[in-house]
This record gives C-alpha cells, sequence and structure tokens, in this order.
C-alpha cells in the first residue's frame, strides 16, 4: 500500500502528458487517469466529457454547490454584493434544464454564505461564517431558524463561522467551523450543540517522529505543539452517512466515510492532493475535487476508480483546467457540476459509456449479481486491457462464485496478492486432496521397487555394484571438497578445523560456493513466487546485485584479513576466503528452500518463508563467527572484536568505493562529452 | 452501436443522408452553432482619407495620421479599416479641457468627444496602426511600439511601381528600427509584404514580433462619455458594432464569437507550425498535465462579420509562415474589442546556461532567425457565395483552398481506388522493457499475425485498407533503430515483410513502414560520429522530459538532416520491397532551427520538402504543416476538435473543407473511444475516415513499455467493433468519396447540413429527435 501511495503522489505531482502522441480520447483537453496493476496512474478513455459550460450567470464569487431533490442546482456566491439592496451574498438556484438561473435566495441575514445544504422538504441550511450563524430558509426562502454560537461549555472556540453545513434524515445538523479542530460539529434539529460527530487526530511529520526518538531516548519530554488537520468539507448522503474531506498534510485519511460513532470505514483511501468538496451519489460513488483541478472518483469502499481533469493551465484557458476548483455537486443522472472559483463559471461534465460501464459494473456486484457484474467488467477490460480494478473486480466475482483458478487469473493481473493468495489457498486445497492417492500410489510404487531391487541385489549383487561405481564418482577432490560443505555445516569445529590444518584448500570448492550463492541470490530475489515477488524484474538492476554481492563477499574477506593480520591471526587470505565461502552454504541452502517454498506458500505461510531464511542466515553468521575462531586461533570475544572492526572498515570501504565510482563516472562522463563534442564539430 | 444511428431517408433530387444519433445535444464548444445575428453598423465609404487606388471590387483609402488603411468593398458597401482610426483619450482630454476653459458650449461639444474605455495611449496607438513592433527592452520585457505612435514613430506611405503597389516607410525610434512594409493592392484585398533587407538600424535583433494590422476589423469597444464636466468612466456606452466571430486554425478550426464575457478570459496565441522549440526559453522541455494545444498546422485566420452571407475577411501568409502567429483577444481582456491578428516572429529570448547547475542569464539570440521574406495576404469575401466566396468560415476554407490549389500547395483532385471509402488499420509491433539485462523486446504483434487479421478483416468485407507497422525495426517504437529500417526477426523478418506484402496485395490493402523520425530516445541512436540530437541555441540538447513514460523518459529532437537521411534510407528500403507507401510521424509536424549547424527553420523545410519531393510512392503523415501538403496522399490523425480553449465557442471543419478532395483524411485512433456516437457522426460530419490500432497479443503486454499509452488494442476485442465503425461511416462518406465540399450550414442547433459537388448533400443530426428538414434543392 506505500508503494501505490508514492506512486501516486509522485505520479500526479509530476505527472505530465506527452504531446509527442495523444491517443487517448481526442475530445477532451484533460485525460482521464486510472490506476495500473503495478498503481502507477496510467491513461484510460474518456470518463467524462464536458458539457454544459456557463460563464455568464453573474457569478461573483461561486464557493460551493448543492443539488437538491428535484435536481436544482444551488450555488452559493459569496461576496455578491447587491448595490440596491445592500446585500451581500446570495444562493443562486439553477436549472440545468433549461440552463438558466431559476431563482435567487437573497435575504438580509445572508452576509457571506459559505456552504449550503437542501433537505428533502426544500428547506435549505446555509452556514453562514459572515453571519456566524446557520440560517435555515424554507422552500419560499423565508428564514425559519437560526443557529447561533452554541452556549454549551463543551463548545471552546471564542466565535462561531460555520463554513459547511450537512444534514441528516433526522434533522441532525453537521457543520464545519473555521478554526474548528474540534472535528465535525453535530447540532440538534432544535439547535442544541451536542458534540463532536468526529475529530481528526494529530499527524507527526516523519522529521517530528525522528525528534520524537531522540529525546525518548535520552529521557526527555517532547513537547511539539500541534492541532489536528482540519476537516475541509463534509457531505450527508441520504442514507445519514456523513462523509468528509480532510486537509492533511499525508495523502492518507483525506477522504473518510464515517460510521455512526464517527470513525473512518474507508480503510486509508489515498488522495495525492487537498480536497476541496465531496459528494456521493445514490449507488455510493463517492467524487471529490481538488485543489489542484482533478475530479476523482472512488468506489463505496474507497477504491479509487479514476481522476480527470486538471489545473493552471501554462498555455491559456482551457475548458476542463480549472484555476481554482472549489466545488462540485453531481445530478440525479450522474452529470457532475463543478465551479471555479477564480474564472467564476460553471463546467458540467457527462459520463460516457465507460464511466457507466464502471458504475454498473461496481452495482451488480454490490447487488449480488456476480454474472451481470462479470459481464460489465470484461467490457471494460475491452476498453482498457490494463485497468487495475476491472481485473481486480473480475477476479472478485469468480471468487464470490466460487471460480477459484479464474479469480486467480484476474487477481494475478490486477496483482491482488491478498485475494490471490486467499483465491490460491482453495486452489492448493484441492490440489492436495486431489493429489493424496497419488502420493499414495507414487509411495506404494516406492516401496515395491525398493523391493524389488533388494531381492535383485541378493541375486546378482548387481545395485550395489551400480551405486559403488556412481560413489566412485564422487571420489575426485573437487566433488570432496565440495560435500564437504555438509561436515563444516554439521560438525563446524572439525570442519573448519581441516581447513586450518590446510587439509581442504582448494580453490573450486569455495568459488563455487561463492558463485552458487550469487546465483542463489539473484533467483531468490527475481524469481520468487508472484505471492512473494514484489519487485518487478523490470524494477531491479542487476548490476546493483552483482556488485552488492561481491562487494560484500570479497570486501569482507579482504578486510577480515586485514583486521585479522594485525590482531595476531594466523589464517591466511586463502584460509579465510575458503571459510567464508564455506559458511555461506547454509544461507545458499535457505535461499533455494525458500524461493521453491515461495512458489507453494500462500500468504498465510509467509512466517515459514521467513524463518527458512532467517535459519540459514542465522546458521551462516555462526559457521563464519566459529570459522574465523578456529582458523584464526582466536578465543570468542577476540573474533566478536575483529568482527566489528571488519564492519567498520567495511563501510569505510564502501564509501571509498561509492565516491571513486561517482568521480570514475564524473570522468568518463566528461571524456565522452569532449569526444561528443570534437566529432560533432568535425564531422 | 449501430442500432443506434440510422440512415433514415433518402429524398429529393440529391441524396440526402439523415443520420439520426441517439445522443444529448451537445451545446459546449465541441459543436457548430447558427449563424451570428446580421450587421447593423456599417462604415460608410470614407471619402475624408485619401483616395490610394481602385480596382473592380475596392477602392483603397489611407489616414496618414494614424496609418489607417480602409478599404471600401463596392460589392458589399462595406468598409474594412485596419485601425480603430481613433484619437488617443489622453490626448482629447487635454483638448476637451482647453475647450472647457474657452466655457463655449459648441467647442467644448465638439471637442470633448467620448473617449475610448481601457485603451491607454500605447493601446491606442496598436488598435490604430498599420505595423505594430512587439521588442525587447534591455531588461529584456516585452514592450510594443506601433507605426501609428506619434511620439515615437514617424511613416511615410509613398507610391512605388504602378498605381497598386505601395509603400510605408516606418521609423520606430524607440529601439532604432526603420522598416518598410508594402502594400499590392489586388483583386482578393490586400497583400503586405516586409522584406528581410528592408528591417534596419541599431535595434533590429531586439525585435520580437511584427504585427500586421491588428485591429482590422475589430468589433466591439465602449466609451466615457464627457458629462459636463468630467469624463464619467463610471458610466459606459457600447460602441456601435456587429456580430461576428473570428476563425483560428485550431485543431479542425474553431470559432471566437464576439461575445460580452463577464469574466477575463485568455487570449489565443498560437505559432505556425508550432513554436521554434530550439529557440524558446529552455532547452529542455516538459509536458503539461493536459494535452498540449493542438498545433496550427495552416497559417492562416480570418473575421466574419453578420450572418455568414455579408462580409469577412481570411488571411494568410503566403510567405514567411514558418514565423507566423495568430493572436486572437476576445472583448474583455485589456480592451474591450474583438480582435485577431497575424504576427510574424522575428526575435525570441531564450536563457543560456552557463554551468550545470542551471545558472545562467536571459539573451537574446546573436542573429535574427529568419532568412525570408514575410508576406501576408488579406482576402476579403462578400455575400452568400452566390457570386463569390460565402462571407463565412466555409467562404474562408473555399478562398484558401483555392489559393493553395493554384499555387501547387496542394494537389487536388484525388481518385478513388474504391467504391468505399478506406480505413487506416495501424499496427503496434512491439516495444521494449527494461528486464535484468537492460531491454526486452516485447513483440505483440507478428508479420504472420498481421496477415491472419487482413484475412478475417477482408473476410469481414472490408475492402480498402491501408496500414502502418508500428515499431517493426528490433527494438521497436522505443529502441527501434531508426533508418535501419530491417524488419525485425523478432516479428517475422524480410521473409515475413515479403508474404505479408504478397497477401496485402492479394486483397489490394497496403502496407507502410509508419516511424517518428523526430522524437527518438538515446536507444535509437548508434551512430558515434553523427549523433543525432539536435541543439538548443543555448548549446544543450533539446530534450522533451515526459515523466510518466515507462522506460525511457527523455526524448530528443533529431538533427533535420538526420532525420530526412532517415526517411530517405526508410523510402530506399521500402522500394525495394515494392512497397506503395511510406508512413511518416515526427517529421510531418515538426521543425526547427538548428543554430549549431547554422540553419534556420525555413532551411530545414526547404530541405525536407526536397526530400519529399524525390519520393515517388505514397506519403502517409501524420497531422502536416502546410508546406508539406503538395506531397501527402494520406493525411493521418486529423483533428475533429479543438483545444477547448474559453474563448472558442464553435468548432468547425476548417482544415477539412480546405483539404476537401485533396487528400484522405483519418481521424485520431478509434480505439480510445467507446464506442462514442458523437465521435461518428463527426467523423460524417467533418468528412475524415476512420482509423484503428491494432495488436495481436492482449495490451496489458505492453504495460511496462512507453507505448502503455495504447490500452485498449488487441484485434480480438475490435474485429466488430471496427465492422460497425467502418460501415456506419461508410454507408453515407462513400456518396461523396470523390466530391468537393462545397457548403456547411447548421440548420438549428445540432443539425447541420454538408453540401458536396455532384449534388449530394448529407445531413447530420446531433440530437436524439428526429429532425424535419425542408429539401430546398
Amino acid at each position: 500500500m506505500k508503494k501505490i501511495v508514492l506512486t501516486i503522489l509522485v505520479a500526479l505531482v509530476l505527472f505530465t502528458i506527452p504531446n509527442v502522441t495523444v491517443y487517448a480520447g481526442e475530445g477532451e483537453p484533460a485525460p482521464t487517469y486510472t490506476i495500473s496493476a503495478d498503481d502507477e496512474l496510467i491513461r484510460t478513455n474518456e470518463a467524462y466529457r464536458t458539457n454544459q459550460y456557463k460563464s455568464d450567470l453573474g457569478l461573483s464569487n461561486p464557493v460551493d454547490l448543492y443539488f437538491d431533490m428535484n435536481d436544482d442546482l444551488y450555488i452559493v456566491d459569496q461576496d455578491y454584493e447587491d448595490s440596491d439592496l445592500d446585500l451581500s451574498g446570495r444562493i443562486v438556484i439553477y436549472d440545468i434544464e433549461s440552463e438558466t438561473i431559476s431563482k435567487v435566495l437573497t435575504h438580509e441575514s445572508l452576509v457571506s454564505p459559505a456552504g449550503v445544504y437542501v433537505d428533502e422538504e426544500l428547506n435549505i441550511y446555509v452556514a453562514d461564517p459572515g453571519a456566524s450563524a446557520i440560517l435555515k430558509f424554507n422552500s419560499d426562502f423565508d428564514l425559519i431558524q437560526t443557529i447561533s454560537k452554541p452556549d454549551s461549555i463543551a463548545y471552546d472556540l471564542d466565535n462561531f463561522k460555520p463554513t459547511k453545513v450537512a444534514v441528516d434524515q433526522t434533522g441532525n445538523i453537521f457543520c464545519l467551523v473555521e478554526g474548528g479542530y474540534g472535528g465535525i460539529m453535530q447540532i440538534s434539529k432544535d439547535g442544541n450543540f451536542i458534540g463532536y460527530f468526529a475529530s481528526n487526530s494529530v499527524v507527526f511529520t516523519n522529521a517530528e517522529l525522528v525528534r520524537k526518538f531522540f529525546y525518548d531516548l535520552i529521557g526527555r519530554e517532547f513537547i511539539v505543539v500541534k492541532t489536528p488537520p482540519p476537516f475541509s468539507n463534509l457531505y450527508v448522503n441520504d442514507e445519514s452517512i456523513v462523509y468528509s474531506t480532510t486537509a492533511s498534510s499525508s495523502t492518507e485519511g483525506r477522504i473518510k466515510k464515517h460510521n455512526t460513532k464517527g470513525l473512518d470505514t474507508l480503510d486509508n483511501t489515498q488522495s495525492d492532493e487537498q480536497l476541496t468538496d465531496i459528494y456521493v451519489d445514490q449507488n455510493g460513488i463517492i467524487y471529490t475535487s481538488g485543489a489542484l483541478g482533478n475530479i476523482s472518483v472512488y468506489s463505496r469502499y474507497g477504491e479509487f476508480i479514476f481522476t480527470f481533469g486538471a489545473g493552471e493551465s501554462l498555455d491559456g484557458d482551457i475548458v476542463g483546467v480549472y484555476s481554482n476548483l472549489v466545488s462540485l455537486a453531481v445530478s440525479s443522472t450522474g452529470e457532475i457540476f463543478t465551479i471555479d472559483n477564480e474564472k467564476s463559471y460553471l463546467l458540467s461534465y457527462q459520463k460516457t459509456e465507460y464511466a457507466h460501464l464502471i458504475y454498473e459494473g461496481l452495482r451488480l456486484f454490490d447487488e449480488g449479481d456476480y454474472v451481470g457484474s462479470a459481464d460489465k467488467w470484461e467490457e471494460v477490460l475491452v476498453h482498457n486491457q490494463m485497468s487495475k480494478i476491472a481485473y481486480d473486480q473480475l477476479g472478485k466475482t469468480f471468487m464470490f462464485r466460487q471460480e477459484y483458478e479464474e479469480a486467480m487469473e484476474y487477481f494475478k493481473l490486477s496483482k491482488n496478492r491478498e485475494f490471490y493468495s486467499q483465491a490460491y489457498w482453495e486452489v492448493r486445497n484441492v490440489q492436495i486432496q486431489d493429489g493424496i492417492p497419488t502420493l499414495f500410489t507414487l509411495l506404494l510404487a516406492f516401496i515395491v521397487i525398493r523391493i524389488g531391487l533388494k531381492i535383485t541385489n541378493k541375486k546378482t549383487n548387481a545395485v550395489i555394484n551400480l551405486w559403488n561405481k556412481f560413489k566412485n564418482l564422487f571420489k575426485h577432490k573437487h566433488f570432496k571438497e565440495i560435500f564437504y560443505a555438509f561436515k563444516v555445516m554439521r560438525h563446524p569445529s572439525d570442519g573448519f578445523y581441516q581447513i586450518r590444518k590446510g587439509r581442504i584448500n582448494g580453490f573450486i570448492a569455495p568459488t563455487f560456493f561463492m558463485l552458487l550463492g550469487f546465483i542463489a541470490y539473484v533467483w531468490n530475489t527475481t524469481s520468487k513466487g508472484f505471492l512473494f515477488q514484489l519487485t518487478d524484474i523490470e524494477d531491479i538492476n542487476i548490476l546493483a546485485l552483482t556488485l552488492g554481492y561481491f562487494t560484500l563477499f570479497g570486501g569482507f574477506v579482504v578486510v577480515n584479513y586485514l583486521v585479522t593480520s594485525i590482531t595476531d591471526g594466523i589464517g591466511g587470505l586463502k584460509k579465510i576466503y575458503i571459510s567464508t565461502a564455506y559458511a555461506i552454504v547454509p544461507y545458499i541452502f535457505a535461499l533455494v528452500l525458500s524461493t521453491i517454498f515461495t512458489h507453494v506458500a500462500s500468504l498465510d505461510e509467509t512466517f515459514f518463508v521467513t524463518f527458512t531464511v532467517f535459519i540459514g542466515v542465522l546458521w551462516s553468521g555462526l559457521l563464519l563467527f566459529l570459522g574465523s575462531t578456529l582458523i584464526q586461533n582466536y578465543d570468542g570475544r577476540v573474533t566478536f572484536k575483529s568482527f566489528i572492526f571488519t564492519l567498520l572498515l567495511m563501510i569505510i570501504m564502501i564509501v571509498v568505493v561509492l565516491f571513486l565510482q561517482l568521480m570514475l563516472t564524473n570522468i568518463i562522463e566528461f571524456v565522452i562529452n569532449v569526444i561528443t563534442e570534437v566529432i560533432r564539430l568535425v564531422f | 452501436m449501430s442500432s443506434k444511428i440510422k440512415f433514415i431517408a433518402l429524398f429529393g433530387f440529391v441524396l440526402v443522408g439523415v443520420v439520426i444519433a441517439n445522443s444529448n445535444l451537445v451545446l459546449s464548444n465541441r459543436s457548430t452553432s447558427g449563424s451570428p445575428e446580421a450587421i447593423t453598423y456599417t462604415i460608410t465609404e470614407p471619402t475624408d482619407m485619401t483616395y490610394l487606388y481602385e480596382n473592380d471590387n475596392f477602392t483603397y483609402y489611407f489616414r496618414d495620421s494614424r496609418d489607417v488603411l480602409a478599404i471600401y468593398d463596392k460589392r458589399t458597401g462595406f468598409t474594412h479599416k485596419t485601425g480603430l482610426d481613433v484619437d488617443a483619450g489622453a490626448d482629447i482630454k487635454l483638448d476637451c479641457d482647453d475647450a472647457v476653459d474657452t466655457e463655449d458650449p459648441q467647442i467644448i461639444e465638439d471637442t470633448c468627444i467620448p473617449i475610448e474605455d481601457d485603451l491607454n495611449q500605447t493601446w491606442t496607438a496598436l488598435a490604430n496602426s498599420l505595423v505594430t513592433i512587439e521588442y525587447f527592452n534591455d531588461e529584456l520585457n516585452l514592450k510594443r511600439t506601433s507605426s501609428a505612435s506619434p511620439d515615437y514613430s514617424r511613416s511615410s506611405l509613398s507610391r512605388i511601381s504602378g498605381d497598386d503597389h505601395w509603400a510605408l516607410d516606418i521609423e520606430f525610434n524607440r529601439i532604432d528600427v526603420d522598416m518598410r512594409i508594402h502594400l499590392y493592392f489586388n483583386e482578393l484585398g490586400v497583400e503586405y509584404e516586409i522584406k528581410q533587407d528592408q528591417i534596419t538600424g541599431e535595434g533590429v535583433s531586439m525585435i520580437s514580433d511584427i504585427i500586421i494590422t491588428p485591429f482590422l476589423d475589430a468589433q466591439g469597444g465602449k466609451t466615457i462619455a464627457f458629462n459636463g464636466e468630467e469624463y464619467d468612466n463610471t458610466v459606459l456606452t457600447d460602441k456601435p458594432s456587429n456580430d461576428g466571430y473570428i476563425l483560428v486554425p485550431d485543431g479542425p478550426g474553431a470559432l471566437l464569437r464576439f461575445n460580452d464575457n463577464e469574466v477575463d478570459i485568455s487570449e489565443y496565441h498560437e505559432y505556425a507550425y508550432g513554436i521554434d522549440l530550439s529557440r524558446v526559453s529552455e532547452a529542455e522541455t516538459m509536458d503539461p498535465e493536459y494535452f498540449a494545444p493542438k498545433q496550427m498546422t495552416l497559417p492562416v485566420f480570418g473575421i466574419a462579420l453578420g450572418n455568414d452571407t455579408e462580409t469577412a475577411f481570411v488571411a494568410y501568409a503566403t510567405s514567411g509562415a514558418e514565423n507566423f502567429k495568430v493572436s486572437a483577444r476576445p472583448s474583455g481582456n485589456t480592451t474591450w474589442y474583438n480582435f485577431a491578428y497575424g504576427a510574424f516572429s522575428y526575435n525570441e529570448k531564450y536563457f543560456q546556461e552557463v554551468n550545470n547547475f542551471g545558472d545562467g542569464f536571459s539573451t537574446l539570440g546573436e542573429t535574427p532567425n529568419n532568412d525570408v521574406n514575410f508576406k501576408i495576404q488579406y482576402q476579403f469575401l462578400a455575400g452568400d457565395g452566390s457570386t463569390d466566396y460565402e462571407a463565412s468560415y466555409v467562404g474562408m476554407a473555399q478562398a484558401y483552398r483555392d489559393y493553395l490549389v493554384t499555387n501547387g500547395l496542394t494537389a487536388p483532385g484525388t481518385t478513388a481506388t474504391d467504391s468505399n471509402i478506406p480505413m487506416r488499420v495501424d499496427f503496434l509491433m512491439a516495444d521494449v522493457r527494461k528486464d535484468l539485462f537492460g531491454y526486452e523486446d516485447v513483440v505483440v504483434t507478428t508479420l504472420s499475425q498481421v496477415e491472419t487479421i487482413y484475412q478475417s478483416l477482408f473476410d469481414n468485407n472490408l475492402r480498402n485498407i491501408n496500414s502502418g507497422l508500428i515499431g517493426y525495426t528490433s527494438g521497436g517504437v522505443t529502441a527501434g533503430g531508426i533508418g535501419d529500417s530491417n524488419v525485425s526477426g523478432s516479428i517475422g523478418g524480410k521473409s515475413g515483410m515479403k508474404s505479408l506484402l504478397e497477401v496485402a496485395s492479394e486483397f489490394g490493402y497496403d502496407v507502410s513502414f509508419q516511424t517518428d523520425y523526430i522524437n527518438t530516445t538515446e536507444l535509437q541512436d548508434n551512430s558515434l560520429f553523427s549523433p543525432a540530437p539536435a541543439k538548443h541555441i543555448s548549446g544543450k540538447y533539446m530534450v522533451n522530459q515526459i515523466l510518466d513514460y515507462q522506460t525511457i523518459n527523455e526524448y530528443y529532437y533529431t538533427r533535420f538532416d538526420k532525420a530526412i537521411d532517415w526517411l530517405n534510407k526508410d523510402v530506399n528500403y521500402t522500394n525495394n520491397l515494392d512497397m506503395n507507401s511510406i508512413s511518416i510521424d515526427g517529421l510531418s509536424y515538426m521543425a526547427y532551427s538548428e543554430y549549431e549547424r547554422g540553419v534556420s527553420r525555413t532551411d530545414n523545410i526547404n530541405e525536407l520538402l526536397l526530400a519529399m519531393s524525390e519520393i515517388e510512392i505514397d506519403i502517409n503523415a501524420v497531422n502536416p504543416n502546410a508546406y508539406l501538403l503538395p506531397y501527402v496522399d494520406r493525411y493521418l490523425e486529423a483533428p475533429i476538435y479543438s483545444t477547448h480553449f474559453l474563448i472558442e465557442t464553435d468548432t468547425v471543419p476548417f482544415l477539412q473543407l480546405v483539404l476537401s478532395d485533396s487528400m484522405e483524411m483519418y481521424a485520431h485512433y478509434a480505439n480510445f473511444n467507446v464506442t462514442n456516437q458523437d465521435d461518428i457522426l463527426r467523423m460524417i460530419d467533418y468528412n475524415v475516415y476512420p482509423s484503428f490500432i491494432l495488436t495481436n497479443d492482449p495490451s496489458y503486454e505492453l504495460e511496462d513499455t512507453n507505448s502503455f499509452l495504447f490500452y485498449s488494442t488487441q484485434y480480438s476485442f475490435y474485429e466488430e467493433e471496427i465492422q460497425e465503425v467502418y460501415n456506419q461511416v461508410n454507408d453515407v462518406l462513400k456518396h461523396v468519396e470523390d466530391q468537393v465540399w462545397i457548403d456547411r450550414t447548421v440548420i438549428e442547433e445540432g443539425v447541420v447540413r454538408n453540401d458536396y459537388t455532384g449534388g449530394v448533400s448529407i445531413i447530420i443530426n446531433y440530437n436524439n429527435q428526429t429532425a424535419e428538414v425542408v429539401n430546398n434543392g
């Protein structure tokens, strides 16, 4: 998940559109992006097309949008000043059918409205920080209730400047106030302050966390005055579920869907930018508008679907490229209306067939119609074969229909390892059950063959002769030295003693283990089973692997030799090389075993995979230690000391090597540049 | 999808296709609205100005004090003025102050005439001027000085040779530049010429742009009246003005209707053939997060006044077009006027880096980058098209088309090879992705798979197909050596190619290699002795960063001589294989100067044209610039949408009207819009043919390659859709395949009628209700 966060963040902050090739959707200036299986933002079909563009509504400073149940759009025009009536601020009601303003709510109490909500009886709630009140108007625009600063001692702010308001089915009012770090205020229908419905918690930056760690270490109290990030907007749907956006510095937790206790249920949905507004349609699809001009759409569970729009055009004013996107609202037909505060225009988007397919796929899945949903997602895939959500949802439809093999296929394409593992567990379970008779048959066959061979051997000695011939093959010095590794593993004292005495002194076997170790290391890094191979092969740098491995191995041997030679060690470089190579054999076995295991294990067995490697590392470490002690004729304390020195010297060596490498790269680059320039000028 | 479009009626003596789409009426600037209101305000023949010349169509007058040329159109009685022809407000105020002192009501009334709002001294000079110069001051900030600026410039008009050739000599004293602009009066209107050797003086290299007649036919304006005591700028009065629009060649063409914008909207400001990338501020460019504005491929613009049947002009650069740019400003942006002008770009400032840390300074090019004369023709249109070109964007397109045809700049009269329209089906063969040991080819289509797909297309009765093979060399799209030509063994090699060509020839299909010769990666250039990347004037390599690309993010722009050399090699290879065409990307729409090699943009274009003239096979070009039009046989990726600038109110098929019957035009790949009904109707409306890009293997194979943009290309998914889209477009457009497009009318909102020669009309109904259209023959 962390990778997703990073990718989205980097991609969105920096993402750029090539003008080399513009393939997708010629019709819209800003492309639609979705997430690929690699959790990177990739272009996809147009999800929405711009429809109504209105710059002539006479809006002065539009800040908020809301649709009532009749699909009338309420626009809060904050700083509109009526010179005749000496009024400031108004609510404009826009008819999306006729594309005209149908009514305008002005009232002497309206000072500088910032948020609006309309309930089922068409009562209009206006959050007006200028008036320091929430004003409730009936459908005839009569002011019927004014909620001012609560008297309750639980309300700890000096003033009451409500900026956003929403109301649930029972008439409970939720609102945000300026400087309200306490969170979302809940006010009863009578205007009494009930308390804070939901609060954000203080977020520490990484730097602060590091400082806190060191303060804790020296026993001092880490004092920093921090306030929780404020909520930036809220929405209450017709099921009285409260959604909110948070102006957090972290990309996590900017979108929240609160349960009745006010807790977030979206499992840290990501957003790359500060959000300005949130809206939810009747199917639970969540729409957000961002400060960078992007409109993003999420499923009811907070899964990212797609994003479109852009901000800050350097090429002039372009439709769909916002100067300041402050609010959005979605009509009952799914048309998204947005407002640009700086340019004061209203812009709407109609969903395309592509977006419709996705929403239908999600809806049918929620309704339990997995076959219908799968049909929709397959159609989505026709139009984007890299869509993570499509593969993911298809996988889920198969999983819920207990068709695990198909599910695995799709989860693999969406790289959803968690679900893949679950599906794989089921498939493997069946495979094991199916395999039991075969296993028994094989066992039986083995016993029969063994008895048969015994009988044959008794009569002719053929088997024993064959076995002896085979054994003779391994009497060769190199083979013997290779198999000597098992002795070292089982009886390290004996094993290393022989090395110290020079009885095991060939170069072939240790070099073989060093190379085998490298192969095992590369194999383990690049070829684990799907569930455990978290790094894609294209992101792996073989040069770095090679350099890393051999620098560590060779560096250890050389540096350890240098250290031991000045600390009365008696083993030479060769012996250190041999003993080190033998010592890493358990690690090699562990790598091979765990790599094989990753191909058959599900995520539930992750422990065994890591444990195998852990045992290998521990075993090899022990051998390394024992080997050094025996070869150098040290006691444990001296070996430990020499290891510490070796480690420190290795670090210095690595720094020096890196420095040299950097210098060398610069020199090479400089020489190449000079040669290229000369060639350019001459030819 | 097919059920949604019905070809429901053929009636009248003409064939009339009525296409009904189940789509909602789209009122955004993607569509074309009806004609503007008729003209309400006409300038009468300006007999108070100095008479210069007259021909059958026009009488020319000049006012020396303000450098205003007036062209009286005898056909309409309408006078076009190159400037506003007003005095500066500050001068009027001074005179008014003096008049007030006299306390004579008559003098006050005569002197204290209304003054222009939002038009200061500099802007008034610009609004009047025949020529305005934008120049860099010592701090390299842009300033303006106009020929009609009395304090800083001096100008005099004189007859040169014959009555129809005059010249205005201007001394721009602010930057010490002398310039002569020639005026040639002809039956079309007036042509201006500025010769390079007639721009002289110390300040020549400080010139940024030379703007020609910025306020010709400008409409709008507000005045401040004198209320007896003072000029009260709280009370503004609209000046008499006409309805109409500006045409700019953005995408297929866009109209900028004269609106009273309530918000400040930025202007349209684009360079013909795109900006010269080697002279922009920085050597490294980075793409924006929205699609970059569409390139202006035709050096043309125009203004129409009235209801499309009254008066208009179209202006096009006839020389020096590669330095031409068009600017159009809406009312409310700086001034209350809607105006548009053409300008010639002269010198640019750029950032000279002095070290690797990016330190440096801004400076100007040592020498002006242009070595051609600037010429621009203003052609005035009159009436409803019955006697001359219609005074609308359609008439502008026809006038410009005839100019191109007459001068051999496009070749009309394509002959259809089939009774059905053609279709473009490109194949993406391979690309590379990173692997453990460098880069690994990802082959998504082999040549034998193309054969299979051809068979399938043929079996589906698709008979008129041409294809480009993209990424056909080893290394595919991103790492494939260019100019190396050899078909990669991994897709089937030369033998596979020969086999494919046999199959294609059997089916009558055209196959070509498609290559981007300009946007290349370091993996594509393996030449040690002649490195391919071109250099910016600052001496750095020109690089375009595309940050979300998967394998390589840096794209170089190739040296033009290299790119042309590669093209020639590919042409030879194509010839050796007896192929009939070649498809060119990049080189078709990009051109820049190369200071290091001492060549200007014009030189590079000329070199390219020379190479093109020697190519005997058909040329398919992606979005080609105007200079390539005589050589292009197939226009690929023809835009059917504008950039969607807020200032744009309508999109119109200007480009398609200009090139009607000159070449086959293909739309962008239809893969990437989900059966979008509007797009299919638009292809029919804009007379462009469908195109697809296909692979045999699933597109997700391309996810880790730079071709990840092709997220949906697998043929098995598209087999039916290709037929559906083709059949819908073909059913209508096959009737006009050989015909010239002669008129386009918006009958009602969302219903468009296109008339072709041969008495064929097509009516496109974008609405979801049946439209009743009276056939008036």
